[in-house]
Formats: C-alpha cells, sequence, structure tokens
C-alpha cells in the first residue's frame, strides 16, 4: 500500500511488489471509485475517482474521470481534472487533458498534456468545497470532509462555527481582483484566502443563507456592493420592500418607512455604501 | 495479470463490466457484468445486481446473481437475492435469502 519514491520523494511509476487494488485491462467502471489505497487502472473508469493514497494510471489505462488522489501518476491516458495533495507525475508515455492541481507536478519529456497547472496549495475554500460536495455525493468519509469536521470541533466559539461555511462559500466566489482587494479588510485568522478557480463540483444553493448570518465585521465584507449577487443587488427606491413591506398592512405609514424587519445585514451594507 | 482486484478499501458505485476475472475486497454498489469469475472475499460487500460466469461468494451480496455457468455461495457468506444458475453450491454455513432458478 505504501507508494515507492525516489529521492526527491516523488511518487514512482514501479510497481511494488504487494498485491494493490487494480482495475484489469479488459475492465471497465462506470460510476464513482473511492477508497483509501492505492490503485493501479490499467483498464477504464468513468466517472470519479477520489483516493487517499496513490492512483496509477497504467500506460493501457484510460481514465475519464475526474480525479482527487494524494498522488497521481499518469503512465496512460486522462481525460478530466486531476487534483492531487501532494504530487502528479506525468510520464513519458502519459495523455492529458485536463487541469491539474497539486503543489508538486512533473511533466517527463514526452508525456502530452493538454490544460492548466496550478501549484497552489490546497487552502481552506477547497476543503469547504469538497465537504459540500462530497455531501451531495454522500461520501462520508472522504478526507476534506474529515478535515472540514475536525475544524468545525476545533473552533472554539460556537458563532464561527455557524458561520464559516457561508462565509467561504462566497470567498470562493470572489473574482481575482476584487478579492484583492478584500483580504486587506480584517478578517479572522481562519478566513480563508480566495481560491479563484471555479470549484471543482456543482455546488447546492447555501441552505438559508440569510438566517444564519452574523452581524459582524465580516458580514459587511460578504455585503459588499461588488460581489453582491444579483439577487443581493441593492435595491432600488423605487422597488418595493420585499419581505418586510409586503407583510406589513400598509395602513401605518411608520412601518412602512422603517420597516422592523429588514434582512439581516442589510443596515451595514447602507453603511459601506 | 488478467485480473481486476477491489481493495478492501475501495468504494465503487455504479457499474463493472469486463472479461477478466474481478475479486472484491471491498464494497460494490450497482452493478457488475463479468463474462468470466467473480469472487467476493471475506469482508467483500455486493450491493449490486450480479451477472457474470462463475461467481464465488465467501463475503456479502446483496442483489440478483446471475451466473451462466455456477454459483458458489460459501461458508461464512451472506447472500441475500434471487440466484439464477445451472449449478449453484451452498455450503454449510452459508447465509442465504431468495429465490433460486436453475433452469430446470
Amino acid at each position: 500500500m505504501a507508494t515507492t519514491k525516489t529521492r526527491n520523494n516523488l511518487p514512482t511509476p514501479e510497481a511494488s511488489a504487494e498485491v494493490v487494488a487494480h482495475i484489469g485491462a479488459g475492465t471497465r467502471v462506470v460510476g464513482r471509485v473511492s477508497g483509501q489505497e492505492d490503485l493501479r487502472v490499467h483498464g477504464t473508469i468513468e466517472g470519479s475517482v477520489r483516493l487517499q493514497q496513490t492512483l496509477f494510471v497504467e500506460p493501457e489505462g484510460v481514465l475519464l474521470a475526474e480525479v482527487i488522489a494524494r498522488d497521481v501518476v499518469v503512465s496512460g491516458t486522462v481525460v478530466g481534472n486531476i487534483h492531487a495533495e501532494s504530487a502528479v507525475v506525468l510520464t513519458a508515455s502519459a495523455r492529458v487533458v485536463g487541469d491539474i492541481r497539486s503543489p508538486r507536478v512533473s511533466v517527463e519529456p514526452g508525456a502530452a498534456f493538454r490544460g492548466a497547472i496550478s501549484m497552489e496549495p490546497v487552502d481552506a475554500d477547497e476543503v469547504a468545497a469538497e465537504a459540500t460536495a462530497a455531501r451531495s455525493y454522500g461520501v462520508t468519509r472522504s478526507a476534506p470532509a474529515r478535515a472540514l469536521a475536525e475544524r468545525q470541533v476545533a473552533a472554539p466559539n460556537n458563532e464561527v462555527r455557524r458561520s464559516a461555511p457561508a462565509r467561504q462559500q462566497q470567498a470562493v466566489r470572489l473574482p481575482p481582483r476584487r478579492a484583492q482587494a478584500f483580504t486587506a479588510a480584517p478578517q479572522p485568522p481562519t478566513a480563508p484566502r480566495a481560491w479563484t478557480t471555479p470549484a471543482p463540483a456543482p455546488r447546492p444553493s447555501p441552505p438559508a443563507p440569510r438566517a444564519f448570518q452574523p452581524v459582524d465585521e465580516d458580514t459587511i465584507i460578504v455585503q459588499h456592493p461588488a460581489i453582491r449577487s444579483s439577487e443581493d443587488r441593492p435595491r432600488r427606491r423605487s422597488e418595493p420592500l420585499p419581505v418586510a413591506a409586503a407583510s406589513e398592512p400598509s395602513d401605518d405609514p411608520k412601518k412602512l418607512a422603517r420597516p422592523r424587519t429588514l434582512p439581516r445585514g442589510k443596515h451595514k451594507v447602507e453603511r459601506v455604501d | 495479470m488478467a485480473t481486476t482486484v477491489i481493495g478492501s478499501s475501495i468504494v465503487i458505485d455504479g457499474e463493472i463490466s469486463g472479461e477478466e476475472q474481478l475479486i472484491v475486497h471491498g464494497t460494490v454498489k450497482g452493478r457488475i457484468a463479468v463474462s468470466d469469475t467473480l469472487v467476493v472475499e471475506n469482508g467483500g460487500l455486493v450491493e449490486a445486481t450480479v451477472e457474470s460466469g462463475t461467481i464465488t461468494v465467501n463475503g456479502t451480496v446483496h442483489g440478483d446473481i446471475a451466473a451462466s455457468e455456477r454459483a458458489e455461495l460459501r461458508p461464512n457468506c451472506t447472500v441475500v437475492g434471487d440466484i439464477r444458475a445451472p449449478r449453484i453450491l451452498i455450503a454449510d454455513g452459508a447465509s442465504f435469502k431468495g429465490n433460486v432458478d436453475m433452469g430446470g
């Protein structure tokens, strides 16, 4: 199960003596593959692969899949994005189309590759996105989900724990330049850096974010008009107040002028404007 | 290496098809269609509709089994589902719930 490493600590494509999980050349898997051990693919996998160890795509192996693993060694064909926590190695016979995301990437001469490479380390945003994706997947034992759970347990403050996912999701969506402008604002040390590529998996819409948003400095950042989603755009004066005014009886002019149940954070938004 | 091995920590949710031997130590959910032998090892869990030439179960199978040649339920295995095969072996100690169809 242990991956052989060279002196510079990159995983190597050599076969280890142990019997490892492998998909034979005549086998085709369609669906989701996940696991906590090395996997060697001589056959075909379509769908997604999540491993907490090393994935080897052997020369005759074909992957039409989103790959998330600790290490990925490609000697065969991969069509899909590769995300490795540790390292990605494309050997001379590799054929890869897709984006690679890993702190260490090695491409040997002869390898064919089309796509983008990012060596940014995995950060908290990614963990949150992964956790969301994993939840929608029904994968409960994935590493990112566990990491998030640990982090949440470690968070001493209840308020922080509850608000963190929503804030992280907002931060993920920041476009690059705006993200820079906002990182100058005071943020708690656990606040994630904004990662600017699209999240790796479709994220379900955040469940009832308004109800959870604490009234603090972070709320101001989240609600800034520049990053507000179209749904949150500043209300024009001519437009009716959506929730509060509609539910209030219209014969009371005071209440129309100053509705009590403005959505949270809106007051602060006005100040930031 | 004309076999496929699903290791004990591997979970596959979907479909596996192939022409070679498949050995399952881990978990497979969905559908398995192999023309050769399927072996569900002790600790292996298959929650799937299975079509194979031969199936040998030491672990657990939940789902219907259709074997074109032979189905073997070894001691300590658990099978819940219908079995259709011309030859069926159920060992002493095997746990089985379902219908058997030997094509007779």
